[in-house]
């Protein structure tokens, strides 16, 4: 017989059964399930959109770098009076607090880089370092990898940085996940989260309809996965109790609304397909207001160390 | 002893391959060919790992509006996988509909002739609410596409995606008894991403 053994990386995926036979340029409903019958007495009500995570899915958390990139793009200014300083490093003296932290400084390094922030840049890949040593997964990284930075500073070679830290990042990734560290790597993807989300939520003020406001309503959409990926970690205590944590900020996110477009369509321009259509997640004041306090009271305990 | 021995070393070969052959799977993705050439950097959310022929293996993603991103297969433990890879893109869409529900009520029956209560009677009552389906839509499917391994993309708006890849069974390649090195391959989805260029006037 044969054996089902799959891994995406740490995640087993077992038993999928997909039929491949829909169509490409076109976009086509592969089920409907939607039945409209008229009768008497109508109620509108909305059920809410909460997924239903599938154990046998991977799923994929965007990193700061690449959320930082599209922040980057919305105008907002960079301010390092948001970030978490380095002086905080010595407060983190228990592996739960050092991989959140990382997470917390690696957000902080992608935003910085970003925004070419020279000035910061040495001080938040010199924290990750020690950071790194400490959870014992220095040996991961380039052993270089800070006279690279030095040099790609002296050069000013933006680009180089960008790469440094998108590299870093993922040198850290591999290393846990080959010697089974997931639990770490789960806890360091969602400090890594919260950080983005407190920067962005601290950039600018409530403005109904602005990009950053958007932004920050599509990581509706970034809570699933982050779920999803932190669920294979549950039974570890830590992980556990930082997912609880992150329950109200979860269930506020599940009350976004979510307004109906265009149909869905895909063309085609070149080489480069385009995905068109769909629904846009709106966010009130109100909600902003308050996911702003939740994020902030939950960063707040992590960089204090008191997690 | 020398049995206990004898037997921990048999469990362990039996055991080592398929757990060092996924170990080893781990950075497969590293070995892909890129887009860097064309301005594309390595995104995260890229995924590596041990798959057997046939098997079909499912991942969610998020990609961002005005993000271009370059999608890719490689097996660089299996070279004869290469170019036969099946991919479909896949979203989740909300769809309005309505869900009928039936309840039943007793209700007060009369005499047609002088308007008195003679009793009960249970009535059937619809009602419907407004609710909101997902359906899958296949954005891309790469056999409707000359069976591309590489596939570029742009959003109008922030996304989830979920990609079906399909490991497709090669003639020749030693599937083994399903318990060795020799059945698995080493997969690598990368997933690559560069700002949009834009289009139009700017101020």
């Amino acid at each position: 017989m044969k054996k089902n053994m799959l891994k995406w990386n740490v995640i087993a995926l077992i038993g999928l059964v997909v039929g491949f036979s829909s169509c490409g340029e076109e976009a086509k409903p592969e089920e409907n399930k939607e039945k409209v019958i008229v009768e008497d007495d109508v109620e509108d009500t909305t059920v809410l959109d909460i997924p239903e995570l599938d154990p046998d899915m991977a799923y994929s958390v965007p990193t700061p770098n690449e959320l930082f990139t599209i922040i980057k793009e919305t105008g907002v200014a960079y301010d390092a009076s948001v970030l978490n300083s380095p002086d905080n490093r010595e407060k983190y003296t228990n592996k739960k607090n050092q991989a959140l932290n990382f997470g917390v400084y690696f957000a902080d390094l992608a935003f910085a880089s970003s925004f070419e922030e020279h000035a910061s840049i040495l001080g938040y890949f010199g924290t990750i370092k020690v950071l790194s040593d400490e959870l014992g997964i220095s040996n991961a990284l380039d052993a270089a990898i800070y006279e690279r930075v030095e040099t790609s500073l002296e050069n000013e070679d933006s680009d180089s940085l960008m790469f440094l830290s998108n590299d870093t990042y993922f040198q850290a990734y591999s290393y846990l996940e080959d010697n089974e560290r997931g639990s770490t790597l789960a806890l360091i993807v969602l400090g890594g989260w919260i950080e983005s989300l407190y920067i962005m939520t601290n950039l600018g003020e409530y403005e109904e309809g602005s990009n950053l406001v958007a932004r920050i309503g599509e990581q509706k959409l970034t809570v699933g996965n982050l779920m999803g990926f932190m669920m294979k970690y549950q039974d570890d205590a830590d992980v556990a109790e930082v997912m609880e944590e992150l329950a109200d900020i979860e269930e506020l996110f599940w009350s976004f609304e979510e307004v109906e477009g265009d149909d869905a369509s895909t063309s085609q321009e070149g080489d480069v397909y385009v995905f068109s259509g769909g629904s846009t997640i709106v966010v009130s004041a109100e909600q902003y207001e308050k996911l702003k306090e939740l994020v902030s009271d939950l960063r707040n305990d992590i960089v204090e160390g008191e997690l | 002893m020398r049995k206990l021995f004898t037997n921990l070393l048999l469990a362990a070969l039996v055991i080592a391959p398929s757990t060092l052959f996924s170990q080893n799977c781990h950075g497969t993705v590293k070995y892909c060919p890129n887009g860097k050439k064309e301005g594309f950097t390595y995104n995260g959310q890229s995924l590596s790992g041990a798959f057997i022929q046939g098997d079909t293996a499912e991942v969610t993603i998020i990609v961002y509006k005005d993000m271009e991103y370059r999608m890719s297969l490689c097996s660089p433990t299996q070279y004869e996988l290469n170019g036969k890879f099946e991919f479909q893109v896949v979203e989740k869409i909300t769809k309005p509909g309505w869900k009928e529900s039936i309840k039943y009520e007793m209700v007060e029956e009369y005499d047609e002739e002088t308007g008195e209560i003679i009793g009960e009677k249970k009535v059937e009552k619809k009602t419907r609410r407004r609710v909101y389906n997902k359906v899958d839509v296949v954005r891309y499917d790469n056999k409707k596409d000359e069976d591309a391994q590489e596939f570029i993309f742009v959003s109008d708006k922030t996304r989830k995606l979920t990609i079906k890849v399909y490991i497709p069974e090669v003639p020749g390649i030693d599937e083994g008894d399903g318990l060795g090195a020799e059945a698995y391959a080493c997969v690598g989805l990368l997933i690559e991403h560069q700002p949009a260029a834009k289009t139009g006037f700017n101020r």
